[in-house]
């Protein structure tokens, strides 16, 4: 067995952001050969000439959030610290290595010293590996940037390939993926029900074989379409929503939907992955192909192939998480992004910033009533639902933030019924 | 004129835009108020590169400048390495070595030979308010 060479995690990362630069990058962003993202800010030579820094693993999105100034760098250490992601990484001489090695031993309470911290002002101003300077960014309403999809669910074409090209497909196998394929898209049916009516019970679409072209190996179907909501074409815009998104999204913006999209269950992603899962165990590729309901003269088409089989380690992450726990608080602060078209909210409390989506009733009403607007930047006071997502010890893994009401000026208030802001 | 340490160097360094010119005032976090050799060592002198994050190898044949104090306070009062440095105020002229600046930061390559404790303090009849002025004394901030 060869043995692997112990990483040193200060020294053998690339670094890909110095915010802090003096005699030597004093403050930085490394990151692994697995895209995994390090937050390193050096404390002190000790007397014995060990280097100590504060080291910890971090998100893109934190990451993005540090980058735009949308949270004090204070804030986000003794976040983690409070969070137990913050380590003591000591970079010392090892006479037998005849080379420097870390260790790293967890910033708990009796290691922790405020000393250490950067001040709570601090604040970044220049990227010395980029060479840009730090702006704070406010986003705000931008209009079909990501233009939604929108495709018939009354004749589309679903096309599997193997890496030969080989028009042939065991039929066991076909059987398995399309009752997969009908499970992850009843799932999805499901979920959208469940926000027009909370007691409403799963969905069962029935997916009909309309013909068997003669090139490559692929099947027309229709989902069979008897009620009134334009159910089927709903779910299967959501269904290449989400393919679209493994399809075109980095692991670290597709890890974020997934955890923020408050759109698709636990169960849909569950079912989506074991699709995905099989149509790569069988090295496989699937591409969904429909008519567009903006343009019928053209074709939606996605596909899940060889480059996109990583992306999978995203939803099965995801998929280890487990327990959810709602609660809703009232917010005071300031509104400082907001996006009608893409359902994204962002508001700065001073201790904390809340981003996250409208809730459906309230986004239903926003894209409805022309009436109502937001005022960015400006105070804003909200009913913020929490939804956390814990793994089986309890650990927080992701919070997700719905905005559930809200009032600006003082003066109106949007909520279920709909109030002109 | 070569640089100090020019022999052991990375290749193309110090880099091509970094070019002679004075600043000044300029800051320094210094040991003592009173400068030394030791504040103007870099981590070839000092023998740390080895457990400094590898980035930019030239980089550590410079020294650290600012060209305000708010900048050099910025640094100190951050970071626990500094906090009990001296912003001490100087200046650098063409004889000194080679600079690039970014923003407020500049990283100076000395010649060889080039004293900066007799070099770096501000001439005797500029006097900058809160400091003792002038000599190897140096001139101290408190922000």
């Amino acid at each position: 067995m060869v043995d692997k060479k112990e990483l040193n995690l200060i020294l053998d990362y690339e670094i890909i952001h110095i915010f802090v630069y003096y005699d030597f990058p004093l403050f930085f962003i490394s990151k692994s050969e697995n895209n995994d993202l390090f937050l390193n800010y050096f404390v002190e030579e000790k007397e014995n000439e060990d280097d100590l820094w504060l080291h910890a693993e971090i998100t893109q999105g934190e990451l993005d959030k540090l980058y735009k100034l949308q949270i004090k760098t204070y804030d986000f250490m003794i976040g983690l610290y409070g969070s137990e992601r913050l380590y003591h990484v000591y970079n010392c001489y090892d006479d037998e290595k005849k080379g420097y090695v870390t260790r790293k031993v967890s910033v708990n309470g009796e290691k922790f010293d405020l000393t250490e911290f950067p001040t709570p002002e601090f604040a970044l101003k220049y990227d010395f590996e980029t060479d840009m300077e730090l702006v704070e960014l406010i986003e705000y309403i931008i209009d079909e940037v990501d233009a939604p999809i929108q495709v018939k669910s009354n004749r589309f074409k679903l096309v599997f390939k193997d890496i030969y090209n080989s028009h042939d497909m065991a039929v066991d196998m076909l059987l398995h993926s399309l009752g997969q394929f009908n499970k992850a898209i009843c799932s999805i049916a499901s979920d959208i029900n469940s926000k027009i009516d909370e007691t409403a019970k799963n969905i069962t679409l029935n997916m009909k074989i309309e013909a068997i072209p003669p090139s490559s190996f692929g099947l027309v179907l229709k989902i069979e379409q008897d009620d009134l909501f334009e159910l089927p074409d709903l779910t299967l815009d959501k269904f290449f929503e989400l393919m679209n998104d493994i399809q075109t999204k980095p692991e670290s913006v597709l890890a974020e939907i997934i955890a923020s999209d408050s759109d698709y269950s636990i169960r849909t992603i569950k079912d989506i992955n074991t699709l995905l899962q099989n149509i790569k165990k069988t090295n496989y590729s699937l591409s969904i192909q429909a008519p567009s309901r903006v343009n019928e003269e053209v074709d939606e088409v996605i596909t899940f192939g060889r480059e996109s089989y990583d992306k999978l380690d995203v939803l099965q992450n995801y998929l280890l998480k487990t327990e959810n726990e709602r609660e809703i608080i009232q917010v005071v602060g300031n509104l400082i992004s907001i996006n009608t078209s893409r359902n994204y909210f962002s508001i700065d409390t001073q201790e904390q910033i809340f981003s996250g989506r409208m809730s459906t009733e309230l986004f239903k009403e926003v894209k409805q009533n022309d009436n109502i607007k937001f005022t960015v930047p400006s105070e804003i006071k909200a009913f913020i639902e929490i939804e956390k997502i814990t793994d089986i010890l309890g650990n927080i893994l992701a919070e997700k933030y719905i905005l559930k009401e809200f009032v600006q000026d003082n003066t109106l208030t949007v909520s279920e019924s709909s109030v002109l802001v | 004129m070569s640089y100090n340490f020019q022999e052991v160097m990375p290749p193309q360094c110090p880099p091509a835009q970094a070019q002679p010119y004075e600043r000044f005032p300029v800051f320094r976090l210094c040991f003592d108020q009173k400068i030394s050799e030791k504040d103007f060592y870099n981590h070839h002198e000092l023998g740390t590169i080895p457990k400094r994050p590898k980035k930019d190898l030239c980089g550590y044949f410079a020294l650290s400048f600012n060209t305000t104090i708010e900048a050099s306070a910025y640094v100190r009062d951050n970071f626990k390495e500094f906090k009990e440095r001296k912003i001490v105020a100087g200046k650098i002229i063409k004889t000194n070595g080679a600079m690039v600046q970014k923003k407020d930061h500049i990283n100076l390559w000395l010649y060889k030979n080039v004293n900066m404790v007799q070099s770096f303090p501000l001439p005797p009849e500029f006097i900058l308010e809160g400091s003792e002025n002038g000599g190897q004394e140096g001139t101290e901030f408190n922000t």
